[in-house]
């Protein structure tokens, strides 16, 4: 492993305490490792030249074609249209599991600031909004660098609370954020399924590009416990005393459920989903993100 | 008990209470993905609330098969046994010693089977260090038992047990050999009843011990069938939670023959004077004896009172008789035959004698001692009619043949007898006495209680209603019947002129069974008559020996034991006044025989057993307190002396009490010797023979059976000593360990299964194994 991927890791990403420096570490760590960015300046593209017409900007005229030929052309470019990019993190109690390094809200909220730093960094609007039952704060989706802090100080929530209503917050957020961008939902999803994925279609039907970030703790995908465990649900009263071992397959069964129907139902309206463990390194988020927008421009 | 109770009570609850504890002591999880958990568990409650259940009760099984494991592990190691405090384990050993385990009826004596059985105990006790073993015979327990030491012996004091509370050790095996060596059969018949009784004292007085008691005898018939206190003495030792073995020694037996009886046949003891002897031989076993011969010898002793005997150097005259060939003997029967016997001076003289070796040597040797005095003196007592008593004293001592000396006295002679002037005498006639004085009634009274021998005659000067008040008083009195009234005996009418009409008595033993018998010719013609209601059916003690000629059977000759004498009441005269018996031969002879009869109730020929205590209570004023006692040793006619002094009595000042056999000196037949010191005529010597109890050599045995029968609900485990092995309790209780394993490694496995089952094994995915390492808790 590279030294700048080592940094990368959760546990090391952990002792970094402020989430604007951890996001800017975690982003400058990943950019590093690249020896050659393909991604990098590419928001302004040439596209054709066109013949100069009176009103064109001058700014646009290609001055060494008119030194050549004597013709005035002006160049063509690419739309230049700044992406907006709507991060919807959860902050439900739910969130507030972690064992060992992150808790899931940890991992979501690095992995948020992370994104923005990044969409900030390639000249793109980032806003969004943290979310439990309902809608914590809003955050206006802006390009400026400075902007960081914002979404850094959104994100930093107390304590993670009550539970999770997926369906109107979507319904919140295509009512917030009506002009299309990317919908970058960051959760565990514990939620009604049905209702998740129907929100996660009006997105898709109000023309976002949707990426799911399904965090998972380790526990939650293995559930590797041993004797005698009481366990207490963060978003309710519920208590179960029991041997976990002699209940995990069915605890398995029912969450490989869970899983594919997510999993089923994402692929179904078009909407990327991958599903993270808090324990993997944050590069690869971003490494899925950027390749998930590549896609997307092929896919426009 | 409750100790392992309590144990097993822990071993049930154990799991429960670490489960119940678990559940307060499990690990709390504040989960997010609470819905497929709970998802989970409604699906699986029922099926893991089971395996859970299942396995629960199999880790109590578990738990309790290895509580059961050690406990019979902890039963057969000691050392297991006292690392767990267990109680210590007695064995008590009751070995039969009396003269049947003598029996070799194949070839080896019960008593060798014996001992043979108790070194094997000793081999299954070796190594065993928290047992203990204590060996008693039977002789030993009833002399304990009897002594009142048993409480004294539950405090571990049990002065003649052969090993008292001997803790196993290493040289447990020699000391039980050494033990088993020193068993001999005695000459004693003693029961079970007190070894089991002493046995039964000290379990339940040593009840922080385990007991097994094993019983080491021949289980004969006559001490195991129908004996109640055995079998109630045995259900009180298993009630005490001991193990009871009883192991047989005995084969099967042969024939035996004992000598039953040894006695002399005739009163008139007197030397000089031949004496008939009595010899009774039984065969008690199950086929006819043959040609069986009986050795005889008498011997006689030299007169204590001359003054350079003492009773150390005493030795006997001994004379062999000729031997008795007996042609056979039917199983069964008994044989008797009789031999005389003379010695030519006065004193306690013994004659012994000695049957063929049989299977039982102990009871082929009979002792009987008689004592032989110058004379038998006699006192008849005349009436107004003086020819009576001439008559009688020429009757009774023809020319001085038959050692009676004939004393002639009033009615007065009685009344101003002294208190024991009267015992000199064998027999007291009282020829046709008018009446009797109250103080010679009583002195007569106490005479004839004491053994003497009196002999009525009726007469014309009886005065009948003194008689039926006075002598009779009521049944109480000397006389046998009262007396209503003289009787005149009709004329004889044809073909029926017997006047006397006697019964099977040893009186008329001459006349029996005789045709024409002289006694049909004595004619009577007057007697004395009881009222016609008297009847000697209803009184045990009166017995009518002979009636007189007549439908009414009138008594003439009437027979009364009266404490340890005789009385015999003749209700015709002596003289010829009522009848002409007086000149009839058959006369001398049935008097004599009357003599002889009523004299034997002070010779009244009891047999002495071995282990007898024989008291003397000696008056300070009359004896000094030293007491030297005699008894036979192990030759023929030996003796082992020994002096003691007579210790006072607690009841009275005035008297002293030596007592033989207080340490078993007379536990071997044959003949003893007292000497007392009487301090007016100097040395007073008392000679008796001991025998044994020939109701032991009874040698039938109880079967296996049989005796599981008899002990009834106790249980027992009966078992022959060629059965009896060292280490049987030891495989049995091996196996048993060995199947409790077994089934303890099955019970294991399926816990495990059931563990695995229910997921209780520690995982070993990668999640548990850095939990581990890092020691994270929730």
């Amino acid at each position: 492993m590279p030294d700048s991927k080592r940094f990368l890791h959760p546990e090391a990403i952990r002792r970094i305490a402020r989430l604007e420096i951890r996001a800017r570490h975690i982003v400058e760590g990943f950019l590093s490792g690249m020896h050659r960015s393909p991604y990098f300046g590419q928001s302004i593209e040439f596209l054709q030249h066109r013949q100069y017409t009176p009103g064109d900007d001058l700014r646009h005229v290609d001055w060494q074609v008119w030194a050549r030929q004597d013709r005035l052309y002006v160049k063509q470019y690419e739309e230049e249209t700044n992406m907006r990019c709507h991060l919807l993190v959860d902050c439900s109690g739910s969130m507030l599991y972690g064992d060992g390094h992150l808790s899931k809200y940890e991992y979501a909220c690095t992995l948020a600031a992370s994104l923005a730093w990044l969409i900030l960094r390639q000249q793109d609007a980032v806003g969004g909004m943290t979310f439990d039952a309902g809608v914590r704060s809003r955050i206006p989706v802006k390009s400026k660098r400075n902007h960081i802090m914002s979404i850094v100080k959104a994100l930093d929530v107390d304590r993670p609370q009550d539970k999770t209503q997926l369906f109107d917050v979507f319904q919140r957020a295509a009512e917030t954020f009506p002009r299309r961008g990317m919908m970058i939902v960051v959760s565990d999803l514990f939620a009604d399924t049905e209702t998740t994925l129907k929100g996660l279609q009006l997105l898709r039907q109000r023309g976002h590009d949707v990426m799911v970030f399904h965090i998972m703790d380790d526990d939650e995908l293995d559930f590797d416990f041993d004797g005698p465990t009481r366990f207490e649900d963060l978003e309710s009263d519920s208590v179960l005393n029991c041997n976990p071992r002699a209940l995990r397959d069915g605890y398995m069964t029912a969450l490989d459920e869970f899983l594919d129907t997510v999993r089923h139902g994402c692929a179904r309206i078009m909407a990327d989903y991958a599903l993270i463990r808090t324990s993997d390194p944050l590069d690869a988020v971003l490494a899925h993100y950027l390749s998930n927008r590549l896609g997307m421009h092929h896919r426009n | 008990m409750w100790v392992w109770a309590g144990l097993a009570a822990a071993m049930v609850l154990l799991p429960i209470l670490i489960h119940l504890i678990n559940r307060l002591r499990h690990r709390r999880v504040r989960w997010a993905a609470m819905e497929f958990l709970l998802a989970s568990h409604r699906k699986n409650r029922n099926w893991v609330w089971l395996r859970q259940l299942l396995l629960l009760l199999t880790r109590i099984a578990v738990l309790l098969l290895i509580l059961v494991a050690v406990g019979q592990v902890g039963c057969e190691s000691d050392n297991m046994a006292r690392l767990l405090g267990q109680r210590i384990t007695h064995h008590y050993v009751l070995v039969d010693d009396s003269f049947s385990m003598s029996d070799n009826s194949s070839g080896t004596a019960a008593v060798e089977h014996a001992r043979q059985t108790l070194d094997m105990i000793g081999d299954r006790i070796d190594g065993r260090n928290n047992h203990r073993v204590t060996v008693i015979r039977f002789s030993a327990a009833d002399r304990m038992l009897q002594a009142g030491r048993a409480t004294s012996g539950s405090s571990g004091s049990l002065p003649q047990a052969d090993l008292n509370s001997r803790t196993v050790d290493r040289d447990i095996k020699k000391a039980i050999r050494d033990a088993a060596a020193g068993i001999e059969p005695s000459f004693l018949s003693t029961r079970p009843d007190a070894g089991l009784e002493l046995v039964s004292q000290l379990i339940q007085t040593r009840s922080d011990e385990n007991a097994i008691v094993y019983v080491l005898s021949d289980f004969r018939t006559r001490d195991w069938q129908t004996q109640t206190g055995i079998k109630q003495t045995l259900a009180e030792i298993e009630a005490a939670g001991a193990a009871i073995e009883l192991i047989r020694c005995a084969d099967a037996p042969a024939t035996n023959l004992a000598i039953t009886s040894l006695q002399a046949d005739g009163s008139v003891r007197v030397a000089g004077v031949p004496l008939m002897m009595q010899l009774k031989i039984r065969n008690f076993g199950n086929e006819t004896a043959r040609k069986v011969q009986v050795e005889l010898v008498a011997a006689a002793y030299p007169d204590e009172t001359t003054l350079d005997i003492v009773p150390e150097s005493i030795e006997p005259e001994v004379d062999e008789l000729p031997t008795i060939l007996i042609d056979e003997i039917p199983a069964g029967e008994t044989v008797t035959r009789r031999f005389p016997v003379f010695f030519s001076r006065p004193g306690q003289h013994a004659i012994r004698a000695v049957l063929q070796t049989d299977v039982v040597p102990a009871d082929n040797r009979a002792w009987t001692v008689t004592q032989f005095a110058p004379a038998a003196r006699v006192l008849v007592i005349e009436g107004p009619d003086s020819d009576a008593a001439r008559f009688i004293s020429l009757a009774l001592s023809p020319g001085g043949m038959t050692g009676l000396q004939v004393e002639t006295g009033s009615a007065a002679r009685l009344r101003d007898a002294g208190e024991t002037e009267l015992d000199q005498y064998e027999t007291i006639f009282l020829l046709d006495v008018d009446r009797l004085e109250d103080l010679a009634i009583r002195n007569l009274r106490r005479y004839v209680e004491s053994g003497g021998g009196v002999i009525f005659f009726a007469g014309p000067n009886c005065n009948l209603k003194h008689y039926t008040v006075k002598l009779f008083d009521q049944g109480r009195g000397v006389f046998p019947l009262p007396l209503a009234r003289v009787a005149s005996i009709p004329e004889p009418v044809a073909g029926n002129t017997t006047d006397i009409v006697v019964t099977r008595h040893p009186v008329f033993a001459p006349v029996l069974d005789i045709d024409n018998s002289p006694l049909d010719l004595v004619q009577v013609a007057r007697v004395c008559q009881p009222p016609i209601e008297w009847s000697a059916d209803g009184d045990n003690a009166t017995t009518v020996i002979a009636t007189v000629r007549g439908q009414a059977q009138m008594p003439l000759m009437v027979e009364k034991r009266l404490g340890q004498g005789r009385v015999l009441a003749t209700l015709t005269s002596a003289s010829g006044a009522w009848n002409n018996w007086l000149r009839n031969p058959t006369f001398p002879a049935t008097l004599l025989l009357m003599q002889d009869h009523v004299s034997r109730g002070r010779a009244s020929g009891q047999r002495r057993l071995v282990g007898s205590t024989p008291q003397w209570d000696l008056s300070v004023d009359q004896y000094g307190p030293d007491v030297v006692f005699a008894s036979p040793a192990d030759d023929e006619f030996g003796r082992s002396v020994w002096k003691v002094t007579a210790t006072p009595r607690a009841d009275s000042t005035s008297v002293v009490s030596a007592r033989l056999g207080a340490d078993n000196e007379t536990d071997r037949p044959g003949v003893y010797e007292t000497w007392l010191t009487n301090r007016q005529s100097g040395r007073e010597l008392s000679r008796q023979a001991l025998n044994v109890d020939t109701s032991e050599s009874h040698l039938q045995l109880l079967s296996r059976r049989d005796l599981l029968a008899e002990i009834g609900e106790v249980k027992a485990r009966v078992v022959d000593w060629d059965q009896f092995g060292p280490a049987s309790r030891g495989r049995r209780g091996t196996s048993l360990v060995r199947l409790i394993l077994a089934v303890l490694i099955i019970t294991l496995l399926v816990e495990q299964l059931l563990a695995r089952s229910a997921s209780f094994h520690p995982s070993t995915s990668r999640k548990h194994r850095w939990l581990l390492a890092r020691g994270v808790s929730h």
